[in-house]
């Protein structure tokens, strides 16, 4: 089976949510709890919790563009692009949550693009 | 090895109580590799359910493949509140390694070198990103 273009270019794009998702989903951790008996008192701890909210649909919304560019492409080349998460992730945090860009991080960046561009090179 | 026994929560915080209840790092990491045994396989449900898509199961195994990432973002979620991030994280990429394994066995598709080397490639940006958060951490201290 031969891997669309599109294919490709939809998970690299999908990343971006899958990035967006944790900054949303620490935004909501403060707040978060299971607690029932805090529910139960109040319910809107759990179903306002815009953070969490924004965070699990950014994850679904990503997700399903995986599922669609699943069916034109191989699972061994489209997978691995998903990894360009991490990169994402830590843009936005340094972008949201105003944490610093070390040199460290940007080796780890270049080191996880070159890995990316290595698997779409093995593409048919 | 003495250091993988220790448990995780020490290299933050030192009190013991913390330290009793916390997990030691080489049981958490064999539940992050369950985990992302979860999530790879969901990522095989995904391709099985995108190839028969207009079909009648494809709906269920592209579900059930939500479910296994959910129970696995939950476990990972709680066990990073508890553990240290950065030793555990880059053992959440093992999943790039576990994908490839499935993809040969399930589809039929190829290891190739190249492949192989941008896993490799992928897992060790994972680890160095990882530390340079630790890093940033303890600058901001």
């Amino acid at each position: 089976m031969n891997t669309a273009w599109f294919a490709v270019i939809l998970v690299a794009v999908s990343t971006i949510f899958s990035g967006l998702s944790p900054i949303f989903l620490k935004k909501g951790a403060k707040k978060f709890t299971l607690n029932p008996v805090k529910l139960w008192k109040k319910p809107s701890l759990l179903l306002k919790n815009w953070g969490v909210i924004t965070g699990i649909s950014c994850d679904i919304i990503s997700s399903i563009m995986n599922v669609i560019a699943l069916r034109f492409g191989e699972l061994s080349i489209l997978y691995p692009i998903n990894s360009l998460t991490y990169i994402s992730s830590c843009l936005f945090a340094t972008k949201f949550l105003k944490e610093k860009m070390t040199l460290l991080k940007w080796s780890g960046v270049l080191l996880i693009v070159i890995g990316v561009l290595l698997v779409t090179a093995g593409m048919k | 090895m003495v250091y993988l026994l220790v448990p995780a929560q020490c290299f933050h915080i030192r009190d013991v109580k913390m330290a009793k209840k916390a997990i030691p790092v080489l049981v958490a990491m064999g539940i992050v590799v369950l985990c992302t045994l979860f999530t790879s396989s969901g990522k095989v449900l995904w391709k099985f359910g995108a190839m028969k898509w207009p079909l009648f199961p494809a709906i269920y195994l592209i579900f059930f493949g939500f479910v296994l990432h959910a129970i696995a973002a939950a476990v990972l979620i709680y066990l990073f509140k508890k553990g240290e991030v950065s030793i555990l994280f880059p053992v959440f990429a093992t999943n790039y390694i576990w994908v490839n394994i499935f993809a040969y066995i399930f589809f039929h598709e190829s290891f190739t070198t190249l492949k192989w080397a941008g896993v490799a490639c992928i897992i060790a940006g994972a680890i160095i990103l990882s530390r340079g958060a630790k890093q940033g951490r303890r600058r901001k201290r």
